[in-house]
């Protein structure tokens, strides 16, 4: 079987402060195949922003501890620069949350998609002056010819008159108009990867819901793997394929969106859907997680939702959780999990307090299914 | 614009019109070798002159001269005030264009050299020298450099105004000031626009560093850089006078500082107010550059 697109293994990904070290991404393994869109939900502080940036390398201050990011096979974690380069400019883009801060607002918008139409074609070598602009040293047909690739980009993106708007600064367009020229500039290099970083939370909904359906469109024409970064459980039902549950700094629960969304074996996947308002009854009081996220000082033992989960018994609080296989490629890595149904957990959580992990009522049917999966041994090697 | 410069030419007129001290009786005393004239002669010399005329006329009679390119005589020489001044300015605007130039050559790639490796020795030594140059006086600094460079080494005439080695002292001098503040101003500039989220989609474009650096960046930081030195004109003007009197050249400070001791009204009122159109001027052309580095300022509905 062939390598998948983006295979990420143990990521750990740190910040040094003066407090101690931040470990914002806490072996983190995931994979994204050709044509796929996988998404990371997570709250604020979970670690999924950090993640994607650590797969473009643009994690500084952080710095990669350990682990390997593996593109196509090749690992980006100990590439040179002159590599990075030429994988950012050929095979993987980003783009980012904020449209109204991710251009740059002194040159014009045709430039910067240009920019990036340029640095595809031409193999490394980057001349200052020639992306300066200054006379004799331009390359004018080659920016030429650029420059019209950027009105076509624009135009197969659906911005409204495409050669009036390529010479408009970022300031004179809508957010939606923004986004759409960052995901221009995002596929001027023709990538097998997209890395999108909350590229909707900064938009209105009726945008919002025309850019995700652009990048579904995206992936069935290109093959493009997509992974998509969003607070927003209703974005990912909308749009992915599979989906990654992050806290804390580590992966959750992961699986095909239907069986995640639909059976979550998590209990902070649970609390999620249970805080989203989609899954709320108008007249219902929406239920907000006690409790705050983990310090990410210093790392965590145990399980780093234990703090705040309902189901949590004392083994949580140290060592390693188990991952724990409860479908076809639905993971879940919870010493709970499978969890039994609503109905039965107040009574289990009375027992498990009171003699601790002992009995559970689930215990023959997991006996089964629990076999620790290293990550190196995930889905398809 | 208008308005602004209107004001300017109020302004230098009614403040030399307070300033204590009878310019009749100064240049009388002098005429006569130190005596002190008789009230008579005084009187005669302001009638002369117009200077029993209330204020609002006087002013009203130098404006219209003004209009006309004409800033009176001057009390002592025969010459005209504005000839007095175009004989001096070359030197001046020579003496102010060379240390922008030395200041922005030392500052510029100082700022992006100390924000792209913050906390390096580089920076440090950038920012330990840039607080070295604002502590310094002019004046001190240019007295040193006199000499160290030409009494010690000799490479440099000491003082006077002629070909460009007569220029070099002054330019340093006055240049090493403005560019400790521009270092730093530049600096802080570039630190904010690196910090910014559109450096990382320019990085993830798979761009050089260098270039991120210096289209970028730069552009963005520029901004801010370029206000300040506009407003580091006035700066220029004023360190000019000191300079010129430390190095003796011929310019528009030393003849402005002359005036003031003469007390010649016509000469200190002409420069005064030529160097506020040059204020007023250069600031107009400050704002004309933004539009050039930034798109995002609009220049209509601006009056000024």
């Amino acid at each position: 079987m062939t390598d998948p697109l983006l295979r990420i293994e143990d990521l750990h990904t740190q910040f040094g402060t003066d407090s101690g070290t931040v470990h914002a991404v806490d072996g983190v393994s995931l994979t994204v195949e050709r044509g796929e869109i996988v998404g990371i939900v997570g709250e604020s502080g979970s670690g999924k922003s950090v993640t994607a940036r650590s797969i473009l390398r643009v994690e500084d201050p952080g710095r990669i501890a350990a682990g390997t990011i593996a593109l196509d096979g090749v690992d980006l974690t100990d590439a040179t620069d002159s590599t990075l380069r030429r994988i950012r400019g050929d095979s993987v883009s980003m783009v980012f949350q904020d449209p109204a801060e991710t251009l740059n607002p002194v040159f014009s918008v045709g430039e910067q998609v240009a920019e990036a139409v340029r640095i595809h074609d031409t193999d490394g070598s980057q001349r200052l002056l020639d992306y300066l602009n200054v006379p004799l040293f331009r390359n004018r047909s080659a920016w030429t010819d650029a420059h019209e690739r950027a009105v076509e980009l624009m135009d197969q993106l659906d911005i409204p008159n495409p050669e009036h708007r390529s010479s408009g600064y970022p300031h004179e367009f809508s957010g939606g108009i923004r986004q759409r020229a960052v995901l221009a500039i995002a596929l001027a290099s023709d990538p097998d990867l997209l890395v999108a970083d909350e590229p909707t939370t900064a938009l209105d909904t009726t945008t919002q819901a025309e850019i995700l359906d652009r990048l579904r469109t995206l992936r069935d024409e290109r093959e493009l793997g997509i992974l998509l970064i969003s607070h927003d459980i209703g974005v990912i039902a909308q749009t992915c394929d599979r989906v990654i549950v992050m806290y804390g700094g580590k992966v959750m629960e992961s699986g095909p969106v239907t069986d995640v969304l639909t059976t979550p074996e998590h209990p902070y996947t649970r609390a999620l859907l249970a805080c989203s308002t989609r899954n709320v009854d108008a007249d219902e009081r929406v239920t907000a997680l006690e409790g705050r996220p983990p310090d990410p000082l210093g790392g965590h033992d145990g399980c780093p939702f234990a703090e705040r989960c309902d189901h949590v018994t004392p083994a949580c609080h140290n060592g390693d959780v188990p991952t724990i296989e409860c479908g076809e490629n639905h993971r879940v890595v919870c010493s709970e999990a499978p969890l039994s149904d609503d109905s039965a957990k107040i009574e289990r959580k009375t027992e498990t307090t009171m003699s601790a992990a002992e009995t559970q009522p689930s215990e023959p049917h997991t006996e089964v299914n629990r076999e620790k999966v290293a990550p190196n041994d995930e889905g398809t090697r | 614009m208008a308005v602004v410069l209107l004001g300017v030419s109020l302004l230098t007129y009614g403040m030399i019109f307070v300033t204590p001290g009878d310019p009749a009786r100064t240049i009388l005393t002098q005429q006569m070798g130190g005596q002190t004239p008789t009230p008579a002669a005084v009187e005669q010399f302001r009638a002369a002159n117009g200077l029993d005329d209330p204020f609002v006329v006087q002013y009203a009679r130098w404006m219209g001269g003004v209009v006309q390119g004409d800033l009176g005589q001057s009390y002592y020489s025969d010459q005209s005030v504005s000839a007095m001044i175009v004989q001096r300015l070359p030197n001046t605007i020579e003496l102010a264009v060379a240390s922008m130039l030395v200041a922005v050559a030392i500052a510029v790639p100082a700022g992006i050299v100390s924000a792209v490796n913050p906390e390096s020795r580089a920076d440090y030594a950038a920012q330990f020298g840039s607080l070295v140059g604002v502590s310094m006086p002019n004046f001190w600094l240019g007295f040193l450099l006199i000499i160290v460079c030409s009494l010690w080494l000799g490479i440099f005439p000491v003082a006077g105004a002629g070909g460009v080695e007569y220029l070099v002292l002054p330019a340093l001098t006055l240049g090493s000031g403005m560019a400790a503040v521009i270092t730093r101003l530049v600096r802080t500039a570039m630190l904010d626009a690196l910090d910014a989220a559109y450096i990382q989609t320019a990085q993830s474009k798979g761009l050089r560093e260098r270039i991120v650096v210096y289209k970028h960046a730069l552009r963005n930081a520029l901004v801010p850089v370029v206000t300040i030195i506009g407003l580091q004109l006035s700066y220029v003007l004023n360190g000019a006078v000191v300079v010129e009197v430390v190095f003796q050249r011929p310019g528009l400070g030393t003849l402005l500082v002359d005036a003031i001791f003469a007390r010649d009204y016509p000469i200190v009122q002409g420069v005064t107010l030529l160097i506020g159109v040059i204020f007023v001027v250069t600031n107009f052309a400050v704002d004309l550059t933004y539009r050039r580095l930034d798109p995002r300022i609009d220049l209509k509905g601006d009056t000024a």
